[in-house]
């Protein structure tokens, strides 16, 4: 089999974190190559440079053997790169047909375009996969997602393409769906296209992979073919010799809980969901972004109400319909998406940080005030170090470190007993990180029964007390901080079941 | 020299002042009969009907998710013709007919809010649609079975209805003193001081993180609606007060007139952005424009040109000043 694309030596940074160093890849036409590794490890960055949506800032692309520069995903597509992603790009309003030929029409003589031909022609390509093509005349956005998929996958052929990228095709398919998928992938690799398979399920991996590479921090940690890896190797791989120092802690964890989720399940989302939270300890939360985590605490707060099982909080059962009703029985949650969810960005500080503790500052007829405002505000710019002009500046105009922490001093005004924090770092630079963790660590000392969702294993495992590990809706994993290992959470984040400590 | 450029192109407020100045200045001295006290305490009393349904949009814009009133004008005329209707024709007590008439309007802002907020219809098919129902309501009520099916305007008032419309206190209009100064106070106070600003502007740049906050959006969004209906309610009965007569036809097409000038007084369209000072002297420009057109002999049908013209000219003005300044 000869080599289709190979990439050598390539490297890319965003600021001053290297996302790639000096990454070899090749693919070789009519195989399926996994790629695998933790979030952060490079996968997706790779992925952009092949298919033109980055330029790497080192390193050489040969497809074919010749040398390239891919400097837009269409040109990627034209030479025969195509990328299906997680969820399609498509045009909701246009038909299946309209969606694989848009921009690259066939035109009759006079320039007007062929339909016939188009629909003859997607016909062809869907009838030589052995698909069904009943629906290319409905619009795409009345399609699932797996038979968008399809329609992708067609359109990559009609650009007769020699190297398909599957992004986590399967993350949001039925198990009928996955299955057609697969089949449609064998025959693209006896056709002799190359594959690369993006996907956090090992075990699909060795069903239909013939070869896998494993990334971690930016670099290639191990090419194999599949028949001389196993699973444990690779899981070793993508945990590498993570050494996490746990952080210090000064406070004891209580023995009475805070709060008991028993039995909670919600279609679609997650279900029969257990766990308790007890005072001054953090409980971490890993899972993969789609595996229900961020769900169950919305649940918890009240955005989301369950179908079944129970939220008991201090010993009472609890409904809270509204984050209102939440905040009011001391629960704060700050949300993963900090400029949509958490912040006002054209307004001020001061506005962002009072916003959650209003009621505790107002005179007669409801005044805010102000002084009280200020220097709540003031107090929570010096404790939490946010570095901001005064209180007036809008929030937008910060550095992500420190809008992060306006998010965390809103929510710590609120004085909680249960803090939940979603993806408390993201995007937030080292220092800034570094202080939001000790803070963390402290409020934790004093007593609040802390929630810490993450998806960077290193965070869950230098931060958690206990870690809890989700995968598709399920508790896969409960571990004791002195037991769990970067390899045990992998796994069970992967789907193996693996609860070694029930409380 | 270069600090204040700067301040007057990024503040409106003070952008405005400034228009507003010039145009005082030269309606002054171009304008024989401009500048009479007479004149000046007069013409403020023009401003307070639209100012009312201006400071209305000003709030139901502010409160963001695509937030707008079209049915202001319409809820001004059945206030108008309930009050008349109540005093002229049923022979009711004026102070309990005002009573109801501005309830009236509060219950129909209610229930664009419901509309609005509760069964999340958008504001502008809520309120195009309440524009059509009201003013119908308002010509059904016109209508006097004693003088066959067509609607009718109500004109016999006993005298003490027109003080608040024609009464001066100090030579200054009553409706100005008594009335359209401290509702722009109050909503000062509510917008700059109290809680309610607070949720209003955090609902208004981002529902979201509002809802997130634990911000009853829903609730925010009730108030602001129920509270255009009590502005276009007052408006409703000053305007039946100072012409003397309530008539089906008296509010059409105050409602674009309203937003526009609330535009014109930089709220943002979006939702979150604009204060009460910039939509009054808003207010203030398009008043001051219309009387100086009019002593100076322009005949009205200029009128809502020239208001037209304003608004993109300032708003061009003001972005030319912004992209000169990047340089």
């Amino acid at each position: 089999m000869e080599t289709v694309l190979e990439v050598r030596g390539v490297s890319k940074s965003f600021g001053g974190v290297q996302a790639l160093k000096g990454v070899n890849f090749a693919l070789r036409s009519g195989e399926v190559h996994a790629l695998v590794g933790e979030n952060g490890a490079g996968k997706s960055t790779l992925i952009k440079i092949i298919s033109g949506a980055l330029l790497p800032d080192r390193g050489e692309i040969f497809y074919l053997d010749q040398p390239v520069t891919i400097d837009s995903p269409r040109k990627a597509q034209e030479m025969g790169i195509s990328t299906v992603y997680q969820e399609p790009l498509v045009y909701n309003e246009l038909s299946a047909v309209e969606n694989i030929f848009l921009g690259r029409e066939i035109r009759k003589p006079w320039g007007s375009i062929d339909w016939k031909a188009q629909e003859e022609k997607t016909k062809a390509l869907f009838a030589s996969l052995g698909l069904p093509y009943h629906f290319l005349r409905e619009p795409m956005g009345e399609l699932s997602v797996g038979l968008q998929q399809l329609v992708l996958i067609a359109k990559a052929l009609a650009y007769e393409s020699k190297v398909i990228i599957f992004d986590e095709p399967t993350a949001i398919l039925t198990e009928h769906e996955t299955e057609r998928l697969f089949d449609i992938i064998t025959k693209l690799r006896m056709r002799g296209v190359g594959i690369i398979y993006i996907s956090h399920r090992l075990e699909e991996i060795f069903r239909i992979a013939d070869r896998v590479t494993v990334m971690r921090d930016g670099e290639v940690r191990g090419v194999f073919s599949i028949g001389e890896v196993n699973r444990d190797r690779i899981v070793e791989l993508m945990a590498g010799r993570l050494l996490v120092e746990a952080i210090e802690r000064k406070g004891k964890k209580s023995d009475a809980p805070l709060l008991v989720v028993e039995n909670l399940s919600k279609r679609g989302r997650f279900s029969d969901v257990s766990f308790q939270v007890f005072p001054g300890e953090i409980l971490g939360f890993f899972g993969l972004v789609g595996s229900g985590r961020t769900d169950i605490v919305q649940t918890i707060f009240g955005l989301m109400r369950q179908d079944s099982g129970n939220i008991i909080y201090q010993g009472k059962t609890v409904h809270f319909s509204s984050p209102e009703e939440a905040m009011q029985s001391d629960i704060a949650y700050l949300p993963e998406d900090r400029k949509v969810q958490g912040l006002f960005p054209i307004l001020g500080v001061g506005y962002n940080i009072s916003i959650t503790f209003l009621k505790e500052i107002l005179g007669s007829f409801g005044v805010v005030r102000e002084k009280k405002e200020r220097n709540r505000g003031e107090e929570y710019v010096r404790r939490l170090n946010i570095k901001t002009p005064n209180l007036k500046t809008k929030v937008y105009s910060l550095s992500g470190g420190n809008q992060q922490k306006v998010v965390i001093a809103k929510w710590l005004g609120t004085t909680p007993r249960v803090l939940i924090l979603d993806e408390p770092t993201r995007g937030v630079d080292v220092a800034s990180k570094s202080e939001i963790h000790n803070l963390i660590a402290h409020l934790a000392d004093e007593g609040l029964g802390i929630v810490m969702i993450s998806s960077e294993l290193p965070e869950i495992l230098k931060m958690s007390d206990r870690i809890v590990v989700m995968h598709e809706g399920k508790i896969t994993g409960v571990f004791d901080r002195a037991e769990a290992t970067a390899e045990d959470v992998i796994r069970a984040a992967t789907g193996e079941r693996l609860i070694s400590v029930e409380r | 020299m270069k600090s204040v450029f700067n301040q007057i192109v990024e503040n409106r407020m003070l952008f405005l002042l400034i228009l507003f100045l010039i145009l005082f200045v030269i309606f002054s001295v171009g304008v024989r009969g401009f500048f009479t006290f007479y004149n000046l305490t007069n013409m403020t009393q023009y401003g307070v009907e639209l100012g009312l349904l201006a400071l209305a949009e000003m709030l139901v814009i502010l409160s963001g998710g695509g937030g707008i009133d079209l049915s202001v004008g319409s809820m001004l005329t059945l206030v108008a013709m309930v009050i008349g209707v109540l005093i002229g024709r049923a022979g009711l007590n004026p102070s309990l007919s005002i009573i109801i008439g501005i309830l009236a309007g509060l219950g129909m802002g209610c229930v664009n809010g419901i509309l609005v907020s509760y069964l999340r219809i958008l504001p502008l098919i809520v309120t195009l649609a309440s524009l059509y129902i009201y003013k119908s309501l308002a010509l059904i009520v016109a209508v006097d079975p004693r003088f066959g099916p067509n609607p009718m305007p109500v004109s016999n008032f006993p005298e003490n209805f027109y003080f608040v419309g024609q009464f001066r206190v100090g030579g200054i209009p009553f409706q100005v003193l008594f009335i359209f100064l401290p509702v722009i106070l109050i909503l000062y106070f509510l917008l700059e001081k109290h809680a309610f600003g607070r949720y209003l502007y955090g609902v208004g740049s981002n529902e979201k993180a509002a809802l997130f906050s634990g911000i009853s959006v829903t609730r925010v969004r009730l108030v602001v609606y129920t509270l255009a209906g009590l502005l276009s309610a007052l408006s409703g009965w000053i305007i039946t007060s100072r012409i003397a007569s309530a008539r089906p036809d008296i509010g059409l097409g105050y409602e674009m007139q309203a937003i526009t000038i609330a535009v014109l007084g930089g709220v943002n369209i979006k939702g979150g952005e604009g204060t009460i000072g910039g939509v009054v002297l808003g207010v203030a420009i398009i008043t001051l424009l219309y009387n100086g057109m009019q002593l100076a002999g322009i005949h009205q049908i200029w009128q809502l040109g020239s208001l037209g013209l304003v608004l993109v000219g300032s708003v061009f003005l003001n972005q030319l000043l912004l992209a000169r300044r990047k340089f």
